[in-house]
């Protein structure tokens, strides 16, 4: 189970500014270098804007494909973090990240991904539309998660429905928090 | 505050301005529609040379087996013994395999010296199972090369003992060609590489790359020997070996493009990024011109009509360079038209844009389209 706090996001706030991926790279790299950043925005086909950050799978293959046991699941938060003193910059969990989250850091030399910077997240404080949260999940976040995103598809298969899976501690779909 | 999204338009929801400089140097792209970047070309040329090496061991193995071998040529720089150097013509694949190792090296990172450790998650890793059959692989084979070139009355001695190291030397190279042509496999989110067939074409191209490579060796030893007879025969056998390798090679080939464009978007992309998009000069006049239909008609030609006018030769190695090069450029080419499969939240985005104006119309799954 995860514990302590997740990062959620709810892509209907995102104006897609930016911000977060250049708090990311000062804070990870102490520049303005936006493709160094662990925080990436995407652009959907319905010009939205998703914030994409790790979501610290269950069973993540970036930890199943990585042969120097690098990247690894924290056995106390189960977070999935990089070892940047292990990583040989292989590129595998790259390419084994469903979400392509994960990537190589032609500067440092090694794979990154978003790892809550040790709870301190820079890019939650610095969203102005408060599009990125930092919230505690529950003991249950997992199983939640997953009935969370049943019980929204058939409201997500409307136009203009939310893309985003967010839970708050007990269990009740995050957008009614936020909206 | 009115703000500008990313496009540089206005935007109805509030947020910060910043200067459409900083903003153009991110091209907010849907990254599922571009092709994987991370591994290209040097791991393209590790996994080649490595399925090479290895198909160039197992077939010279299996030729050793069926009595085709080439006589020896016996030059001995230093030492007072018989250095026999026909062996090292054909046992040239660990050495190959070695060179294929050294571009992985180039395309690690800051840590690249901690590439032995690489060897750590053989439960899941199908890099760390390579790294290990690989490295295996590259030992031994090298050690049963330099067996045959510096000792070679030893291996005439003890024919039972050298037929085993052979056989574990063919076990490891089996298990070499085979990782290589399921470690793209392994990398489920990519459907240009997790087609069933990627394996099998795979695994056809690292045996014809093998004959092609002998082929060459085969040609350098007529060069070096005083009988060049021996190779005669090796030559002929690879021959026809590489015209039914080739025949298979164009089925799986057909096949795998048939899949592609009959599968899921991101498959369907990269067909079109291999037929008639930015790799399709290397598809049709590398993959096909050089690797199928230039072995397939100069094999055929010299079968049927033969070469005695032209070079001792000149045909199995010009058809077999083609191969080569043809080989290089599939590992390549799947390699760069990769593209990742869309997140479920973002083929949901998708669909509902396609769908905007039809909202009752049930969702496209992502699944293998009808044809």
């Amino acid at each position: 189970m995860v514990d302590g706090k997740v990062l959620i996001v709810d892509e209907r706030k995102c104006t897609g500014c930016l911000l977060c991926v250049i708090a990311c790279s000062v804070v990870h790299t102490g520049d303005i270098d936006l493709e160094r950043a662990h925080i990436q925005v995407w652009r959907t086909d319905e010009d939205r804007y998703v914030p994409l950050t790790c979501h610290h799978c269950e069973t993540p293959s970036c930890v199943r494909a990585c042969p120097t046991k690098a990247c690894h699941q924290d056995e106390a938060t189960q977070r999935v973090l990089i070892d940047a003193t292990k990583c040989i910059g292989c590129g595998t969990c790259v390419v084994a990240c469903p979400f392509g989250h994960a990537h190589y850091d032609e500067v440092a030399g090694v794979s990154v991904k978003c790892d809550y910077c040790d709870g301190r997240v820079e890019c939650v404080r610095v969203c102005e539309p408060k599009a990125i949260s930092y919230v505690h999940s529950d003991d249950n976040y997992w199983v939640t998660r997953r009935e969370v995103g049943l019980v929204k598809m058939a409201e997500r298969l409307q136009p203009g429905g939310v893309l985003g899976v967010a839970v708050v501690p007990d269990g009740r779909p995050l957008e009614g928090e936020l909206g | 505050m009115k703000g500008t999204d990313s496009r540089g338009e206005p935007s109805t929801r509030p947020g910060p301005v910043l200067s459409q400089d900083l903003l153009a140097r991110i091209p907010l792209k849907p990254q599922a529609t571009v092709p994987q970047r991370v591994w290209h070309l040097a791991v393209a040329g590790y996994l080649y040379l490595a399925a090479m090496g290895a198909g160039a061991f197992i077939v010279a193995v299996v030729l050793d087996w069926f009595g085709l071998r080439l006589a020896a040529i016996y030059v001995s720089p230093i030492g007072g013994w018989a250095w026999d150097w026909s062996e090292a013509l054909v046992l040239w694949g660990p050495l190959l395999a070695a060179v294929g190792a050294s571009f992985l090296l180039l395309h690690l990172g800051r840590n690249w010296f901690l590439f032995p450790t690489a060897w750590r998650n053989l439960r899941s890793s199908w890099l760390a199972r390579g790294f290990v059959i690989l490295s295996t692989f590259i030992i031994v084979g090298m050690m049963l090369a330099a067996a045959a070139v510096f000792l070679p009355h030893w291996l005439n001695r003890l024919p039972v003992l050298w037929r085993v190291a052979q056989a574990v030397g063919l076990v490891l190279a089996v298990g070499t060609a085979v990782y290589t042509s399921v470690l793209l496999t392994s990398k489920k989110y990519f459907p240009a590489w997790t087609e069933p067939v990627v394996p099998f074409l795979f695994l056809a191209f690292s045996l014809s790359t093998g004959v092609g490579g002998l082929v060459v060796g085969a040609a350098a030893y007529r060069a070096l020997a005083a009988d060049p007879s021996s190779a005669d025969a090796i030559v002929s056998a690879l021959e026809t070996a590489m015209l039914a390798l080739v025949v298979v090679e164009a089925a799986l080939l057909v096949l795998y493009v048939r899949h592609l464009r009959g599968g899921k978007p991101e498959a369907q992309l990269s067909a079109t990024m291999l037929l008639s998009g930015s790799w399709s000069p290397a598809f049709w006049a590398g993959i096909v011109g050089g690797a199928l239909v230039l072995p397939l008609v100069l094999g055929v030609f010299d079968l049927a009509v033969g070469s005695d006018l032209l070079p001792a030769y000149l045909l199995p190695v010009a058809a077999a360079v083609g191969l080569l090069v043809g080989g290089f450029l599939l590992r390549l080419g799947i390699l760069a038209v990769g593209v990742r499969e869309a997140p479920p939240l973002y083929k949901l985005s998708r669909w509902r844009a396609e769908h905007s104006a039809e909202p009752n119309t049930p969702p496209r799954l992502a699944g293998r389209q009808e044809q």
